[in-house]
């Protein structure tokens, strides 16, 4: 019986998931209560910062938990992707040896991962925030959901480039490592950016992900102003060339990031 | 029937692009055993991976509508967090082998490996030996037409070498084997077909004995 090129991709995808499951969580618990603490640390560091500086609302009937963690579970999505799909095809080098399992298989398994993953955290707090009585539901759901794609977009157009660029510059890996956190500060996930001055706010605003995240509270929060300037079309129109270039990029390399370094 | 049309691979080196081969143009016929020799370096292996689907050809193409192995004995794909059960468990899911089926060959590899208990601790633990036999069970577990063999054949103690002999020439009377290896007399007892590899051409002998002579020769005439 011979199976059809999406059957085998099919399969191999689901395989590379259960694998990746096992080796990551396998018989421990301590593995998925990482995964589930690393947010949650974040959020409640920032929270008793919060309460320290008496600020427990950031605006009209914005509770800083849900105000966080609305634009931080999108953008975790997006650096997790990102990072991900750069290691992928180190970690499963062994696995490419049955020619069934492409690189780009390894990618879409993580990809998925994430995905399935840190959607069931973002339940996980949204019933915690039902039972505290705090907003839990999206104002605009389909809007917060074509945020989040953008920020999948961002993620895999990102770690497709990074895939490659590793390959051929390892010294790379580092440095994108340490972007990382400054990303995450001026993406104005941990810190509203309206507290800045007018010509820092300027300059912030070339970040596209800052308009990305301030776009996901806009969608949350019925009561939420976004800053001035903040649109969509920067920040998917760079994503989408982000991602196109990444699809490229990893297709006339596809072989080559293969080769042992 | 394998057939290569126009293959032609070559690698990027820091002195420039390096051909393996150009051209090369043969046809290996159904469930005979083929013999790849050369010299070392002459690219025996690269045509070994190309043929697995391991690697693909600057130009030209592998033509077949056989079912080809992944390198025998292939021990690369192992987690080494995981067990050998789960690692089986993920070549069964890859190559579409379910339910009943899984269970079966999973089974068959347990029986194969003969390493008790340990086929349920993370495979890290495993002496190499060890290893080698789940990998080379694993590769007895499923159904080929050709196995890709790239010079390790004894793995083992000798009983286990014995037995693995044994099972892998039962697999031989319905399938063919295309091996890579010095070992002229691994070469004579499985393959009916010589290819010699030099220079980046291919010739392809019907007579082993006679392919052997030409290699033989090769290397008299490198010889100081």
């Amino acid at each position: 019986m011979k199976r059809s090129s999406w059957q085998i991709q099919k399969a191999v995808v689901f395989a590379l998931i259960l694998r990746e499951l096992k080796t990551r969580f396998g018989n421990r618990l301590v593995g998925l209560f990482w995964v589930l603490f690393e947010p949650m640390a974040n959020i409640a560091t920032m929270l008793v910062l919060r309460v320290i500086v008496r600020q427990r609302t950031v605006g009209v009937m914005i509770d800083t938990a849900v105000y966080l963690v609305v634009a931080a579970i999108p953008f975790f999505i997006f650096r997790n992707i990102w990072f991900r799909m750069m290691s992928a095809v180190d970690a499963n080098a062994g696995l490419f040896g049955y020619r069934q399992v492409k690189p780009a298989d390894a990618m879409a398994a993580r990809t998925i991962m994430e995905v399935v993953m840190y959607t069931m955290i973002f339940v996980a707090f949204m019933l915690i925030f039902a039972w505290l009585d705090y907003r839990w539901l999206a104002d605009k759901p389909l809007e917060y959901l074509g945020v989040v794609s953008v920020f999948i977009i961002w993620g895999i157009g990102a770690g497709l480039m990074s895939a490659v660029a590793v390959k051929k510059f390892p010294a790379i890996n580092t440095f994108l490592q340490l972007t990382s956190f400054p990303l995450y500060i001026t993406s104005g996930v941990l810190i509203p950016i309206t507290t800045f001055p007018p010509l820092v706010i300027q300059i912030l605003l070339w970040n596209p992900l800052l308009h990305l995240v301030e776009l996901a509270r806009w969608a949350f929060f019925p009561t939420y102003h976004p800053l001035m300037g903040v649109n969509l079309e920067y920040p998917l129109v760079v994503g989408l060339t982000l991602l196109f270039l990444g699809v490229s990029l990893f297709f006339v390399n596809r072989q080559r990031v293969l080769l042992r370094s | 029937m394998i057939e290569l049309r126009n293959l032609t691979k070559s690698y990027p080196t820091p002195h420039g692009r390096k051909y393996v081969f150009k051209d090369l143009n043969f046809t290996l016929p159904s469930g005979s055993g083929v013999g790849l020799i050369g010299r070392n370096g002459a690219g025996k292996s690269t045509l070994l991976n190309l043929l697995a689907g391991l690697d693909s050809p600057d130009r030209g193409e592998v033509v077949t509508n056989e079912r080809i192995s992944w390198p025998v004995g292939l021990g690369s794909g192992f987690q080494g967090s995981l067990s050998a059960r789960d690692n089986v468990r993920f070549v069964c899911r890859v190559f579409g082998a379910t339910g009943a089926e899984k269970r079966e060959k999973i089974e068959y590899v347990e029986r194969f490996a003969e390493i008790g208990n340990y086929f349920d601790l993370p495979m890290r633990t495993y002496s190499p030996g060890m290893r080698s036999r789940v990998a080379f069970g694993m590769s007895m577990a499923f159904d080929f037409d050709y196995y890709l063999i790239d010079e390790v054949m004894a793995v083992g103690d000798p009983i286990f070498r014995k037995k693995a002999g044994a099972v892998f020439r039962e697999k031989l009377a319905g399938a063919g084997v295309i091996l890579v290896s010095h070992n002229h007399k691994d070469i004579k007892d499985l393959c009916s077909t010589v290819v010699f590899i030099h220079n980046g051409h291919a010739s392809v002998y019907d007579d082993v004995d006679e392919g052997l002579a030409a290699f033989q020769e090769l290397l008299k005439a490198t010889q100081p």
